[in-house]
């Protein structure tokens, strides 16, 4: 008969163990060999299928219950209204932006439709070399260098520098400190670097979505400054193409700056 | 001419090539184009108040005193449109992404103090006192943004949320003014930056206001040293190469890049126009 304090200890531990099993559970969504995290939703639809992802480019936004749409507009006079991802991708094309004070929510939407998107078009890897994949201040800094929260033209040059001699991103962030973030372990950090910038980097799915049959994890990250408007969001796909080879950006979308 | 040389030698190509002994093809360049000259920094903007309206005044002045008039441009009007175009224009108090409690052109309120000193009205048209506004202030605050909106910006209120949250606003012209204000605050923080800020030619000052409202004091001190050292070295062509801002839209950071190339243009015209100067005109002249 193990004794009244191996039993206390036994339950403790088990109750932890319940405690944390849910929340992972809840965390994590998906199948078909994708998978997605607590962030990717799109407003109030949080599909529990991969096939539900391909019926969301025209549906409209509502959060927390209550409908979202964008009012946007350029000169001369041209004007809509962004109510769904389809509207968004049209109002792009045209130029069309919303209200200044109202971009920075207006572009996280955006970057949620480029989820979307590639979602929809996700398949189950044939191969995966990412292993497990978190976020952390030491894997943070094992990131490729390309995530950098880059702006000026210095900074690329360093950046240039450090990918020559293949650094990583933790090359770059001299002084900066990392903070785990968020609700859901291992999906969230937050970079405070040197200069005054801040980098926010969520780990949002994983899944084939570049189709070469390999995993991919999908990173969004946001960046700011502090005393001034400067905001960039992208996305980015992510991937080893070998058992114990170097993280690679498979693919990038800058969402506030297209062209970059 | 070679008076204009002396003087302006310490920051052209001139005398620098004198020191050097290469005096001949220098000054035969120079001759030939005025390139050498026009290649060195830009000669100091003439004071605006000694500007006139009759054309050989200003052209006497500027030969007598070395210096360039520039077309006049009303810097804090222009910064004002810019700021409001890149912020916004919120009459209403109004959350922003980061929870600041915010009105205007992006004009952050830390606190109910700060909001009770604006000329808010009720609407729609009374002057609000002042435990109204402090009530108004407590009231935005505390319709908080969602807890997700930290990590996830899609999730935040828009401005509009706040819309209705109290009868609150401020007039176009108190916004202005408030503006006006903030950029007098970025005015400072330019002249920490850079001494000589209120010498520039307005161009370079319209431009360092956006480079100072889109990046803050800091980012743009620590992390743009080749346009720092560009803009202390009055080689406007070099800061328009380096004031590329990565993540911003276009049409942004053209306008950067225009403003300075802009005033590297007037700068090569203005010592082109100052080389002409006739031999004679060598003693200051006072305003006229």
């Amino acid at each position: 008969m193990p004794s009244p304090l191996i039993r206390i200890a036994c339950l403790v531990l088990l109750a932890a163990l319940c405690a944390a099993r849910p929340a992972e559970a809840a965390a994590t969504h998906g199948g078909d060999g994708v998978e997605w995290y607590g962030d990717m939703h799109l407003g109030d639809a949080r599909p529990a299928a991969l096939a539900d992802w391909k019926n969301l480019q025209d549906r409209a936004w509502r959060q927390d219950g209550r409908s979202v749409s964008f009012a946007v507009s350029a000169p001369p006079g041209r004007a809509g209204i962004v109510d769904n991802c389809g509207k968004l991708a049209a109002a792009a094309r045209d130029g069309l932006r919303p209200q200044a004070q109202d971009a920075a929510i207006y572009d996280a939407w955006g970057l949620k439709c480029a989820a979307v998107r590639l979602l929809s078009a996700a398949a189950a890897p044939r191969h995966d070399y990412l292993g497990h994949f978190a976020l952390d201040n030491a894997r943070v800094r094992a990131l490729p260098s390309g995530l950098a929260f880059s702006v000026s033209r210095d900074d690329a040059r360093k950046l240039a520098a450090i990918a020559g001699r293949k650094g990583t991103l933790g090359d770059y962030l001299a002084g900066a400190t990392i903070d785990v973030a968020g609700a859901d372990p291992g999906r969230h950090v937050v970079i405070r670097d040197a200069q005054g910038g801040t980098q926010r980097l969520a780990v949002l799915a994983r899944g084939d979505f570049d189709r070469d049959g390999i995993a991919d994890v999908l990173v969004a990250t946001s960046s700011e400054v502090a005393g001034g408007d400067y905001r960039t969001s992208c996305l980015y796909v992510l991937s080893r193409l070998s058992a114990g080879g170097a993280l690679q950006i498979r693919r990038k979308i800058s969402i506030t700056a297209p062209a970059d | 001419m070679a008076d204009m040389g002396k003087r302006n030698g310490r920051q052209g190509g001139s005398a620098a090539c004198r020191r050097l002994a290469l005096c001949i093809p220098c000054l035969l360049g120079s001759w030939m184009a005025g390139a050498a000259f026009a290649d060195g920094p830009p000669p100091p903007i003439c004071p605006a108040q000694a500007q006139t309206a009759d054309p050989d005044a200003a052209a006497r002045y500027e030969c007598a005193n070395s210096c360039a008039f520039e077309s006049p441009i009303d810097v804090e009007a222009e910064a004002l449109a810019e700021f409001g175009k890149y912020e916004g224009r919120v009459p209403y108090m109004y959350l922003d992404t980061r929870s600041n409690v915010t009105v205007g052109i992006g004009d952050m309120l830390p606190d109910a103090s700060v909001a009770v000193g604006l000329p808010f009205v009720e609407r729609p048209a009374t002057r609000a006192d002042d435990p109204v506004i402090a009530t108004g202030f407590t009231t935005v605050a505390s319709n908080a943004q969602p807890a997700s909106c930290d990590t996830d910006m899609s999730t935040c209120h828009g401005s509009s949320y706040y819309g209705n949250v109290t009868d609150l606003i401020l007039g176009d012209d108190d916004i202005d003014t408030i503006a006006r204000g903030q950029i007098a605050v970025f005015g400072t923080e330019l002249e920490v930056v850079y001494p000589d800020f209120d010498g520039y030619p307005s161009k370079v000052q319209l431009a360092l206001y956006d480079m100072i409202f889109n990046l803050g004091q800091t980012k743009l001190q620590k992390s743009f040293p080749s346009f720092d050292a560009a803009i202390m070295a009055r080689d406007w062509q070099k800061a328009a190469d380096e004031s590329h801002r990565s993540g911003i839209q276009q049409e942004r950071n053209d306008y950067v890049r225009n403003l300075l190339e802009e005033a590297a243009s007037d700068g090569r015209a203005a010592s082109i126009r100052l080389q002409q100067c006739p031999a004679a005109s060598s003693s200051r002249t006072p305003a006229p």
